[in-house]
């Protein structure tokens, strides 16, 4: 639009951008941004969090690299965004295609919806009792096939279980999303593929999927972000009130608290937990161009 | 005395790096102004409000107010009171007292020189008393409490012992006649396990509570000391060697012999420990909290009793931990905070942590729980060493990172004690190699 064209009104209101904007940017500057970049400066040293900081250079960040619990927290946090992810995906279509015929599917949706609104502490005590040595799981299996105790939280399967427990705990939320976006398709798209013969996966691929493509590429967005920052749950179900969880099952998130503030004894490697946030963000970053390129399909409209 | 200034832009540093953590809500503002009542001093104590310690601290809070006149802002922050000390340092809000295990104390203020001497507080005379602070203390704790120049970074106020505990009604043979060496306790272990019990509980999903065994042993082989300094070794030479092996084969035999009770490997705290003050193992190693913590699950007949980790031939000291108070460098009423130390200590408030609080003092005089009988005689007739030997405080990072992992393998039969050798050799050489 040419200068000369505006009017006062459009003029004033463009003024008025400025105080809405500027909170905002402000606040996100100094609790985003800020320690961000913070956090870029102070992982090129080493720091106690008290004393000065001292230039350590790319130190960290080499150091990171031979650190075995380093390159488990890396392995689990991909594993968490891609083995839970692919498997909250599927789940939420398996139960968006289901939903979608179902006659109280709005109750059903809230039931589904439901373990994400309760808060991940609460759930991570109660699969504590569920799966403990003697916890109620290993007792109905007992009850009903007399089996042996399953060692659900041993060294080898807390980790299974963390995934297990993530996907239980975020599906909701993505049936949620799925499901909006499956329902603004007309239902007559769906009344033709049947006319034409066309079985469920068929629907699936050559409707559902073409129909709500920008939806589910948001919520892969969302995904990879949200699953980058899971931690409560991992926290409080393989650890206790005052220790860590055993570092096997740590994911990135964990290990910047493990190497700062966490556990018994703290390490205090501000510097060192700092890298491996940063090394983190940037990873992701990467990740979410790629998916972004991967994902990008032109937005269909009906 | 180093004057350190703190510019505002380094403050705005640390607040960032906290936030940046994600602790925001870690510093909580307390040091108000105020004005006409004269001192104050603010308090952050490691206990919940709810908590029988927290209890007895608030009522000698009352009668220091009234006696002194000084207001003591206090705050029940619980556990982490430390790592919002850490974060509030750079800050001017720092709180003029604190209080913790003393590792914590001196993992996060001593190493960087953020504590004042409390050198003169054991010179005050304690108010009500004929006596100073440290006569009433005597040496005894210095151990934990000093730094290698002899600086007092830390005044005791609760000692934890840590021994083996059992049910003296149920296994009233072990009561009469406790076992002293290893071999001894073997034997009264297979003999509970051919009886069809469970000999022992942990809670292993606490992998600082499976170190208390194999950190204990190593000490009884190599003396104290010994664990921590095979640490500390840079080239980890020291692994590879008999003491070590016949510590770490007698903890590998106890998994191999399924001593520990099923489950010990894949439950939740305190699921394990309940089990034990049920009747279901027969000993629990831990601190001297174990009865307090335990004591709800407990039948009426069950008899607390304890007896010293066994004695491999050599070293017989009691592990110990103390929990006291100390004063941040940049305390501003460090002088109210310290006259509230030595008003605390006075045997009858002090003897409320024994009495209501069902804990051991550091002050011999005072008279102990019946259930903690057996182990405060332990922690006055033997030499004490630091539980863990020190390792937890001085190599936090090592300890959780590397050591206890391993730890745990050894304890659930995944590994055996040569495998153990070869692999925190290996991996020790490789942390020290990366710290460099």
């Amino acid at each position: 639009m040419a200068q000369a064209t505006v009017s006062a009104f459009e003029r004033s209101r463009r003024r008025l951008y400025v105080p809405f904007l500027v909170p905002a940017v402000l606040l996100y500057l100094v609790f985003v941004i800020g320690p961000t970049v913070a956090a870029v400066w102070i992982s090129f040293h080493r720091w106690d969090g008290v004393t000065e900081m001292q230039w350590n250079g790319l130190g960290n960040y080499t150091a990171l690299l031979d650190d075995p619990t380093f390159r488990t927290a890396l392995i689990n946090t991909l594993l968490i965004l891609v083995v839970a992810g692919v498997a909250i995906f599927v789940i939420s279509f398996v139960l968006t295609m289901i939903v979608r015929e179902m006659r109280w599917r709005s109750f059903v949706r809230s039931v589904l919806f439901f373990p994400h609104v309760v808060s991940a502490i609460v759930l991570s005590i109660i699969w504590g009792f569920l799966f403990q040595h003697n916890g109620v799981v290993n007792t109905i299996l007992d009850r009903l096939f007399g089996a042996e105790p399953i060692a659900w939280l041993n060294a080898d399967n807390l980790f299974t279980m963390i995934l297990i427990g993530t996907v239980w705990l975020s599906t909701g939320l993505y049936v949620t999303i799925i499901m909006a976006g499956v329902d603004r398709i007309p239902p007559y798209f769906y009344d033709e593929a049947l006319l034409a013969g066309a079985n469920a996966v068929q629907r699936l691929r050559h409707v559902t999927l073409p129909l709500s493509w920008d939806v589910i590429s948001v919520a892969a967005i969302f995904w990879t972000i949200s699953s980058l920052k899971i931690f409560e749950f991992i926290y409080a179900f393989g650890g206790t009130t005052n220790d860590l969880p055993p570092p096997a099952v740590w994911n990135s998130a964990l290990f910047v608290y493990g190497e700062s503030f966490g556990g018994r004894s703290p390490s205090y490697l501000f510097g060192y937990a700092s890298a491996s946030a940063v090394l983190m963000l940037a990873l992701f970053a990467v990740l979410i161009v790629i998916l972004r390129r991967v994902l990008r399909r032109e937005s269909l409209e009906y | 005395m180093q004057v350190r200034i703190r510019l505002p832009h380094r403050r705005v540093t640390a607040l960032v790096a906290v936030l940046t953590l994600g602790l925001a809500t870690a510093s909580c503002g307390s040091d108000e102004t105020g004005g006409e009542s004269g001192e104050e001093f603010t308090y952050w104590s490691m206990w919940q409000e709810s908590e029988p310690q927290a209890k007895v601290l608030a009522q000698a809070i009352d009668t220091f107010e009234q006696d002194t006149g000084i207001t003591v802002n206090v705050e029940w922050q619980g556990r982490d009171n430390i790592t919002k000390l850490l974060a509030a340092l750079r800050t001017d809000d720092v709180p003029d007292l604190v209080d913790q295990q003393y590792f914590t104390i001196s993992n996060a203020i001593v190493g960087n020189d953020q504590f004042i001497d409390l050198t003169d507080v054991l010179d005050q005379q304690i108010p009500g008393e004929e006596l100073t602070v440290g006569d009433a203390l005597t040496d005894k704790y210095d151990m934990f409490t000093t730094t290698d120049d002899g600086a007092h970074f830390l005044v005791p106020y609760e000692v934890i012992g840590y021994s083996i505990w059992y049910d003296a009604a149920a296994m009233p043979a072990v009561a009469q006649n406790p076992p002293t060496t290893w071999d001894d306790f073997a034997a009264v272990l297979a003999e509970s396990k051919a009886a069809g019990r469970n000999p022992l509980a942990l809670d292993g999903d606490i992998a600082g509570y499976a170190e208390y065994w194999t950190a204990t042993a190593l000490v009884r082989t190599l003396g104290a000391g010994g664990f921590h300094d095979l640490v500390a070794d840079e080239d980890a030479a020291g692994w590879d060697s008999p003491e070590t092996r016949e510590a770490l084969t007698a903890i590998a035999e106890l998994a191999a012999n399924d001593y520990f009770i099923p489950g010990y490997d894949s439950s939740k705290f305190p699921a394990i420990q309940t089990k034990w003050a049920q009747g279901e193992a027969d000993f629990l190693y831990m601190g001297s909290w174990a009865p307090t913590e335990t004591g709800e699950f407990a039948a009426p007949e069950f008899e607390y009793r304890s007896f010293n980790f066994p004695s491999f031939g050599g070293d017989e000291s009691l592990p110990a931990s103390v929990i006291g108070f100390a004063v941040p460098k940049p305390a501003d009423q460090a002088e109210a905070a310290s006259e509230f130390i030595a008003y605390f200590m006075n045997a009858d408030r002090l003897g409320q942590i024994s009495s209501t609080a069902n804990n051991l003092t550091p002050r011999a005089d005072i008279d102990v729980p019946d259930q903690l009988a057996d182990v405060n005689a332990l922690v006055q007739s033997q030499e004490l060493s630091m539980i863990t030997d020190g390792v937890l405080g001085d190599f936090s990072d090592f300890d959780k990172k590397v050591f206890q992992p391993l730890n745990l393998r050894l304890m659930t039969g995944e590994i055996t004690a040569e495998e153990f050798i070869a692999e925190i050799t290996t991996a020790q050489q490789d942390y020290w190699a990366q710290q460099r």
